[in-house]
């Protein structure tokens, strides 16, 4: 027994030992919460952000066409499936555009040339938009369409449930 | 508009452009089994044609709360409150108000209704997920989009 004293530990080396792992654990308790809520975006930003594919690049025509695609919206409590709508084209410069459907003046459907051609129309208060999906001036809309963005990849084009105001139109 | 507290906000500030108020008319009963099921297939099926239409034209259209009445109640009694909730609607500066329903015994009453009756040939039943099932339902809903449009030009 005597000669094992070597290995044996002494009181203030193990009362050392003891307080620094439980001082480490505390302090990790702390802080790794923090560290979550910092890099929380980052962690949700890849499921929010999800793309979802609805047409391939050469189904892309000239003239506007209505797509629509299911995205999952969690909205408060409620989580649900929903339809989503985009019109999407090639305008005269060649660049492809996700229009959303909806109207900037007080959210009605808007339509492409159902009343004037080369033109979307919302039905609620003769708003009008040029084919760029630029709002006319002196009809309500005070913005273009908002757009959504989108990624092509391999031929396919993907959208993101999210959209944005244009700038620059 | 839907009848949810930030559409209100946004009507509220934009009144003068949101004219056509929609009311939904749903019978229930709970009396026997045939008519629970009957009647909330079809409180569901308003729910799904509403809420399309108000996607469609929300900055015109006002989707209120669903008028409920019993089934097997008469439908004598029902006027006179809904003809109230139609005057008080019309305090808001609507200029017309749209009663939506199913229930095709609302029709003898439509000459004593203040509001414009819409009704709507039903479904019985059915999977409303189904291919068949929702192309009637959409083909049923542009009509429906049409009538109001044409009620504005």
């Amino acid at each position: 027994m005597s000669n094992k004293k070597n290995n044996q530990v002494s009181r203030r080396q193990f009362l050392n030992y003891t307080l620094t792992g439980v001082g480490g654990f505390m302090g990790a308790a702390l802080v790794a919460p923090m560290v979550g809520f910092a890099v929380d975006p980052l962690l949700k930003g890849e499921q929010s952000g999800d793309f979802v594919y609805v047409l391939d690049e050469d189904e892309i025509t000239d003239t506007p066409q209505r797509v629509s695609f299911q995205i999952d919206q969690k909205d408060g409590w409620v989580e649900s499936q929903v339809e989503r709508t985009a019109w999407v084209y090639r305008n005269s410069n060649g660049d492809i555009l996700a229009l959303s459907p909806v109207c900037t003046h007080l959210g009605c459907t808007v339509d492409w040339a159902t009343q004037n051609e080369n033109e979307f129309f919302c039905p609620c208060h003769d708003g009008r938009y040029d084919a760029n999906g630029v709002n006319i001036a002196g009809t309500p809309p005070t913005e273009p369409l908002h757009e959504y963005t989108f990624k092509i990849e391999d031929g396919k084009l993907y959208l993101s449930p999210q959209t944005h105001a244009r700038e620059g139109a | 508009m839907k009848w949810i507290q930030n559409d209100i906000k946004q009507y509220i500030s934009a009144k003068e452009y949101i004219d056509t108020a929609v009311i939904p008319l749903v019978p229930y009963a709970v009396d026997n089994d045939e008519d629970m099921l009957q009647t909330s297939f079809q409180q569901e099926l308003m729910a799904l044609y509403t809420h399309q239409l108000e996607q469609r034209l929300k900055g015109r259209l006002f989707l209120l709360p669903v008028y409920t009445y019993l089934k097997n109640g008469t439908l004598e009694k029902e006027l006179e409150r809904l003809n109230g909730m139609t005057a008080e609607i019309l305090k808001q500066p609507f200029k017309q108000v749209f009663l939506f329903t199913f229930d095709k015994q609302w029709r003898k009453h439509q000459s004593t209704l203040d509001g414009e009756l819409i009704w709507l040939p039903s479904i019985q039943s059915g999977d409303l997920q189904s291919n068949e099932v929702r192309e009637v339902i959409q083909s049923q809903i542009i009509d429906i989009e049409d009538l109001i449009k044409e009620s504005w030009s």
